[in-house]
């Protein structure tokens, strides 16, 4: 198994990424549209040429400023949102085309392919053409033939994107299973992708990777704005004055329980707070173990069975999740003032 | 769903377009000597045409396949000052006035030309030969086969290549086990309107090839030349164009649903 290291530099794309893939682990990488990412797997898929830096797999140097390995040489897989079956061939067939183009005879490569497409739970579909298949049967397919060329590297590009919400599950299901213990890059938008596949998190913006580490540690303390986004928690910056107050804002204290990494007094500090924790009251609600902070809302924003009522809370933009009917008793609307209440247990608190 | 309906009055038009395309191959086989079909097309004249039109045909089909193809699949790919220059050298020969085209074939390759006479030199001599009956078809129909397969290449998504390279095909076997392949509908049409259009060609042949029977004179040769002196043996050989030619536009449509909206 081997490892990837890449220094990539595209100044044309606004690309200058760097990062190290520990051999056998599954990076998820986020980011805003447009950040990178998929520049980032075309680099070292070799579908994109860096003009500085260098791209190694294990202790081949694929890509520098004066070397560049061709797709076909460089044993990396690459899974897209679109399958890509081959609609020439039966699936059988497409899935042994990669030990074939190895130089497997027939045979060999035939077996190898219904071994892969057992692993997938695909085995009855192999006498099967591309346009017969269902979307979800097509990705495990499109997973069956990568894995069969034995790459060094899986690239995969938001591979579950293009999926009904309940054939993504399963085909995400089966993903985790057939990448363990692989080397991957699994460029995704979803945070279930991340906690059921990556061991490891990368976020790349404006072309660059802004921040690298175990995911169970980035999606549990998100420092970002934008993995609070992913997490689909309220980031709250202020400085600490105990391990269980943050000062948010000159006098505004907000009280939790201090995290894995808590608080240092004195020191810079983040409050994460769910959007269903929030409350929202036109007068003080009372009671001891509540932060209870004033709060104008700015926009109003229906999902389905909740609203999402944004709000500043003395100068930070914070989400509530309501339910219609509790927006429509307080008469809220844009410019509104309230009070925003939450249990001190519902706000960690941890060092920035 | 039911689609808005035509206004009426347009077919009237389009009836009188059928009527203008069919009154004259009506006529044609109204006017046929069927009694007499099989001695007519017999005569050694009429053999040696037809005979000569087949083999010639399917010669500049393979030589259109074989040079067109590779010329297709990288104009496809090219972009910029040459591809246009390439695409229209590919195309004028379409447009061109046949006479012309062979005008220019006898200027580049005739036996005064300086290219024509050099090939001489060396054991090729190709002015009044079969083999100048093939030249002069190429160069009217292969753009035909260009053209087609050109279109079905870029239409043609890139994901499939892609795929392909990734999974470690290189060029030569992404070429052989994807694209071709994927366009061989497009290649089997093209080869078709290239057969179909040699198959006609007239003007550049004779200007280029002259007209001996058995070389040189193709079926639409010796239909030039019999039309007056016998009507009948010009009208039965014309009959034998217009099956050919039906044979292949129907099969050129088995193979692609579309074929003509795809150039």
């Amino acid at each position: 198994m081997s490892g990837l290291y890449v220094r990539g530099v595209v100044p044309d794309r606004g690309v200058e990424l760097d990062l190290d893939v520990p051999a056998g682990s599954v990076t998820a990488v986020v980011g805003p549209n447009g950040a990178g990412k998929t520049t980032l797997l075309h680099l070292v898929a070799g579908l994109v040429r860096l003009q500085s830096g260098r791209i190694t797999i294990g202790e081949r140097e694929v890509a520098s400023a004066d070397t560049y390995v061709p797709v076909h040489h460089r044993r990396v897989a690459l899974l897209t949102q679109r399958p890509a079956l081959f609609p020439h061939l039966d699936v059988l067939a497409n899935v042994a085309f990669g030990p074939r183009a190895a130089g497997a005879d027939r045979t060999a490569a035939n077996v190898r392919a219904v071994a892969e497409l057992y692993a997938v739970g695909c085995s009855d579909l192999a006498s099967r053409r591309p346009d017969q298949l269902s979307g979800g049967q097509a990705q495990r397919v499109a997973i069956a033939r990568a894995l069969a060329t034995d790459p060094d590297v899986v690239l995969l590009d938001e591979p579950l994107a293009g999926l009904d919400i309940g054939v993504a599950a399963e085909v995400r299901h089966t993903l985790a299973a057939r990448l363990r213990g692989r080397t991957a890059l699994f460029v995704t938008h979803e945070a279930l992708d991340i906690w059921t596949i990556a061991d490891r998190l990368v976020v790349v913006d404006g072309g660059r990777v802004v921040e690298d580490g175990p995911a169970i540690d980035l999606l549990t303390r998100p420092r970002t704005p934008f993995l609070a986004q992913l997490c689909g928690t309220n980031l709250v910056p202020g400085v600490a004055l105990d391990d269980t107050s943050l000062e948010v804002a000159p006098g505004v204290v907000l009280r939790g329980v201090p995290d894995d990494e808590p608080l240092v007094p004195g020191g810079a500090g983040l409050a994460s707070v769910l959007p269903e924790a929030v409350a929202l009251h036109l007068s003080d609600p009372g009671g001891s173990p509540r932060n209870a902070l004033a709060a104008e809302v700015t926009s109003i924003e229906p999902r389905g069975q909740v609203v999402r009522v944004h709000l500043d809370l003395a100068g930070h933009l914070v989400a509530a999740d309501l339910t219609p009917q509790a927006v429509a008793e307080l008469g809220l609307a844009p410019g509104s003032s309230v009070r925003a209440s939450v249990k001190a247990t519902q706000v960690r608190l941890y060092r920035r | 769903m039911i689609r808005p309906s035509l206004p009426r009055w347009v077919l009237v038009p389009a009836g009188a377009a059928v009527l203008f395309l069919a009154v004259p191959l009506l006529a044609m086989l109204v006017r046929v000597p069927w009694v007499a079909l099989p001695t007519l097309l017999a005569s050694p004249a009429a053999v040696d045409a037809l005979w000569l039109s087949l083999r010639t045909c399917a010669l500049t089909t393979v030589l259109s396949v074989v040079l067109g193809l590779p010329l297709a699949l990288v104009l496809s790919r090219s972009r910029g000052r040459w591809a246009v220059v390439g695409r229209t050298l590919a195309t004028v020969p379409m447009v061109l006035p046949p006479v012309v085209a062979g005008l220019a074939l006898l200027v580049a390759l005739g036996r005064r030309a300086p290219l024509g006479g050099w090939l001489a030199a060396h054991g090729v001599d190709l002015a009044f030969t079969t083999g100048a009956v093939v030249v002069a078809q190429t160069f009217v129909a292969m753009p035909y086969l260009v053209v087609a397969v050109e279109g079905a290449l870029r239409s043609a998504s890139d994901e499939y290549g892609v795929a392909a390279a990734t999974l470690g095909a290189g060029p030569t076997t992404v070429l052989r086990r994807v694209t071709l392949p994927l366009v061989a509908p497009a290649v089997a049409s093209g080869a078709a309107l290239a057969f179909a259009r040699a198959l006609g060609e007239f003007g550049a042949t004779l200007t280029f090839a002259g007209s001996l029977q058995g070389t040189t004179r193709t079926l639409p040769l010796e239909i030039y030349l019999q039309r007056e002196v016998d009507t009948d043996t010009a009208i039965a050989l014309s009959v034998v164009l217009i099956v050919l030619a039906a044979v292949l536009v129907a099969g050129t449509a088995r193979f692609t649903k579309r074929p003509w909206s795809e150039t």
